[in-house]
């Protein structure tokens, strides 16, 4: 179909000439609406009569066929096999009727022959031109009684075809019935087997959820073991001369690093919390983004960095500094920029003013007062102009958190008031502070009377934590 | 070519060829244009995009636009990349085709516009073929790539051109998962997008689950008008990039039935944001990317099997859950690296070695 070896160039020539013709008058349109020559519907005749005579004779035998013809129609939905023995009977037919055509045809010209060179030659008497005529009478009569017979005939051939083909039908109708409902039993046994085969995958894919879990669940093990004996294998490599008193009361102790994966998975629920809490602090992070006119967020002690994520998700250049290298492993895991150092050392090394915006998680509250005010006064360092400080920490307005939920975490050391992170932030250089309470207990509140009521429903099920934002002046 | 490197500190000048229609929307194709010109640059090249408008209101307009590309002078650049059709046609000493698609009308959707084509319009198909075929295998054009498999077989039956199949990368950055809440069905509402069958299918549906459908398109109307009085069914207009990654980290799974797509990034962003897909048989790349019951289903376009499809994720949230894990796993986040590797080699500037190292 495709003509392989056509030259674009030529193509292309054309197609100008085309354009640049169909710019001038209308007579050049005219040639490209030229339809496509159509092929002759003219179908080709069979045979031309080559005489007179002929012709005469073919006209009243044309009913006899025409009429077989007709008598067919009926069976025009029948089978295949008897569509073609249909066929072939007419094209015998049309040959009774060309010979018979023939015949008659030669034998009145060679009656009527002598009787016209007589008529020509001069008078002929009527008796023996009526005599011809009666002659040509009695041959058509036999002519037509033959024909007659002959149809009669075909017409009988006809019928008889038509009843097989009839017989044919039904049966092929009783078969197809048959075929139809052999399908839908089939159609039902692949339904089956499909359904069959969802299960199988559904459990499949169960079975292959539970081996995840179970990896990751021994995945972290390996990694804390490993920890263990790196602070093992190093604690002895750094004593190798003395005796050990290590070595005569093996007092493992636990790695902090351990004890802090432990804790975070078990007493928070980082879905509820982080992931989505964050996003409230979005907001400020974006306007310290715009009045600092720089996008880097140091996220410090970022934990598994569900907040760095968070940021990354939405498009700021969030990067974390944590000092515990099982957290810093599962970070990078997620692809996350993070620096293993501690926080303060890390904030120390930073150039002046090139962040942001800083925040710390559930960081303050593990800090000594000294080192407290050290990362204060150093975040205001690294913060350019116009950026925002972020801190999160357990209320102790809360007695639930004040009395028992704080000392979950045994590295915490300090339940801070709102009101002194506040104040600290202040005197370090940071203005516009601000409180925010968040993460209150799953807890229905109701509307008591008495003030009392009123008062410890709040004690008890007010927020978990606050959130201090402050800004460094411009 | 050397010459004119040197002055430039070594690096190529490369030009994609952008075939632009008159209104300017920006769909899955600009989006390409950008990401193959950021993978030439990162790979080394000087790459820019040449926007080129091509006018297809009428068949003496296709002509008319054939040979505007045809006669468009790029001789400034040391090689061309055209993408579509009819940018093929260039004449330029350095140029390799990475096609996205031929005027499809003049193709496989033929029998789909138009029912009963007079002798006129079988002309015009068999000219449009002809000259896509001459363009293709003229020496100029070095060598053709294709987006996809559906494109590299339409090439290999109506034009009996062998190409290669490259897969583009990603056009966006920052997918992620989150919830599962909905079918989310994305992408340009046109009938060859076949949104209605999701619609249908969604009357199959007795579960109180949703259908979000986004994007804005000429058949957005008639699509609106099947879906009305099922309160389930929303359609949300065009989205910004952030909505639209997250209509995706929060959805159940994805819905993606077009008729015999080129190539389909909608699979791909799904993937990306871990969300199965439910497609069908013949709608083209999607239907080979989406593994049956692994990735998602592939099912006949019909919309009760896809209903069926769609109630099994939906009774099964954690079984669709998984087979997102399945999808991110499967797709490749490194192809736009592989394609302008591939490309630079084509068009003989770096050995393909250097480029994947």
């Amino acid at each position: 179909m495709i003509e392989r070896d056509t030259d674009l160039d030529e193509l292309m020539r054309a197609i100008r000439a085309d354009i640049d013709a169909s710019r001038s008058p209308e007579e050049k349109r005219a040639r490209s609406a030229d339809p496509i020559a159509k092929p002759s519907a003219r179908a080709p005749q069979s045979q031309e009569p080559d005489s007179a005579y002929e012709i005469q004779v073919a006209m009243p035998e044309s009913s006899g066929p025409s009429h077989a013809r007709d008598s067919g129609k009926p069976l025009e939905t029948e089978a295949p096999k008897a569509k073609r023995a249909k066929k072939k009977f007419f094209a015998k037919v049309f040959d009774v009727r060309v010979l018979l055509q023939r015949a008659l045809g030669l034998r009145r010209l060679a009656k009527l022959a002598p009787h016209l060179e007589a008529l020509r030659n001069g008078p002929v008497p009527i008796e023996e031109l009526s005599f011809a005529v009666n002659d040509l009478r009695q041959d058509i009569a036999r002519m037509s009684a033959e024909l007659a017979a002959v149809e009669g005939k075909l017409l009988g051939r006809v019928a008889s075809v038509a009843i097989r083909s009839r017989l044919a039908n039904d049966e092929l109708a009783g078969r197809i019935a048959n075929t139809d409902a052999l399908e839908g039993r089939f159609e039902d046994r692949i339904a089956e087997s499909r359904d069959h085969a969802d299960r199988g995958r559904i459990e499949l894919f169960e079975g292959a959820e539970r081996v995840h879990s179970t990896l990751e669940r021994h995945w972290r093990e390996i990694a804390d073991q490993k920890r263990r004996l790196d602070l093992l294998v190093g604690e002895i490599r750094r004593k190798p001369l003395e005796p050990s008193p290590a070595l005569q009361t093996p007092s493992p102790r636990p790695a902090p690093a351990t004890l802090d994966w432990n804790f975070d998975d078990r007493f928070r629920d980082p879905v509820a919390e982080s992931r989505q809490g964050g996003a409230v602090y979005f907001d400020s992070v974006r306007k310290a983004c715009e009045a600092t006119g720089r996008r880097a967020v140091l996220d410090l002690r970022c934990g598994n960095g569900d907040f760095l994520e968070l940021l990354a998700t939405e498009g700021f250049e969030a990067s974390g500094v944590e000092s515990n290298p099982a957290m810093v492993e599962r970070c990078r895991a997620r692809g996350l920029e993070v620096v293993e150092r501690d926080a303060i050392e890390h904030l120390q090394g930073l150039p002046e003013g090139g962040l942001a915006c800083v925040s710390a998680f559930r960081v303050i509250e593990r800090l000594s007062h000294d080192a407290l005010l050290a990362l204060v006064s150093l975040a205001l360092r690294a913060l350019a102009p116009g950026g925002a400080l972020i801190l999160e920490t357990p209320d102790p307005a809360n007695l639930l958190v004040a009395a028992e939920r704080f000392y979950y975490d045994p590295m915490r050391r300090n339940p801070l008031p709102s009101e002194l992170v506040a104040f600290l932030v202040e005197a370090c250089g940071f203005v516009d502070v601000a409180v925010a309470p968040r993460h209150p207990l799953n807890h229905a509140p109701r509307a008591y009377d008495d003030p009392m009521l009123a008062l410890l429903q709040e004690k008890l099920y007010g927020p978990q934590d606050y959130g201090v934002i402050a800004w460094k002046p411009l | 070519m050397s010459e004119r490197q040197s002055e430039r500190g070594g690096k190529p000048r490369i030009a994609v060829l952008a075939t632009g229609g008159r209104s300017a929307e920006t769909g899955g194709a600009e989006r390409f244009y950008v990401g193959l010109r950021d993978a030439l640059v990162d790979a080394g090249a000087d790459a820019s995009i040449h926007w080129e408008i091509s006018d297809e209101s009428s068949y003496q307009a296709i002509l008319a636009s054939y040979l505007r590309f045809y006669d468009c002078d790029l001789s400034q650049y040391d090689g061309v990349i055209s993408t579509k059709a009819p940018g093929y046609v260039i004449r330029h000493r350095n140029h390799i085709c990475y096609l996205q698609h031929t005027m499809r009308v003049f193709y496989d959707m033929f029998e789909e516009e138009f029912k009963a084509p007079d002798a006129d319009l079988l002309a015009q198909r068999r000219m449009i073929q002809t000259l896509d075929t001459a363009a293709f295998r003229a020496p100029r054009t070095r060598k053709v790539f294709a987006i996809g498999e559906e494109v590299r077989l339409r090439l290999e039956r109506y034009n009996d051109v062998s190409a290669e199949v490259l897969h583009q990368g990603s056009a966006m950055r920052g997918f992620y998962c989150a919830g599962a809440r909905y079918f989310f069905l994305p992408g340009r509402l046109h009938r060859w997008k076949r949104v209605n069958l999701a619609i249908e299918a969604m009357r199959h549906i007795e579960d109180p689950v949703e259908l979000l459908i986004s994007g804005v398109g000429e058949d957005e109307d008639t699509f609106r008008a099947l879906a009305r009085g099922d309160r389930r069914i929303r359609f949300l207009g065009r989205l910004s990039d952030q909505d639209l990654l997250r209509t995706y980290a929060n959805a159940l799974a994805v819905l993606f039935v077009p008729l015999r797509e080129d190539f389909g990034l909608v699979t791909q962003e799904a993937f990306l944001s871990g969300k199965p897909v439910v497609t069908c048989t013949d709608s083209g790349e999607p239907s080979r990317i989406v593994r049956d019951g692994v990735t998602g289903y592939v099912v006949p376009p019909d919309p009760k099997l896809i209903a069926s499809a769609m109630a099994k994720l939906a009774r099964q949230p954690n079984h669709a859950k998984a087979m997102g894990r399945q999808a991110r796993l499967d797709i490749d986040d490194a192809s736009w690296s592989k394609v302008s590797g591939a490309l630079m080699a084509a068009l003989g500037f770096a050995p393909p070695t250097a480029t994947t190292a």
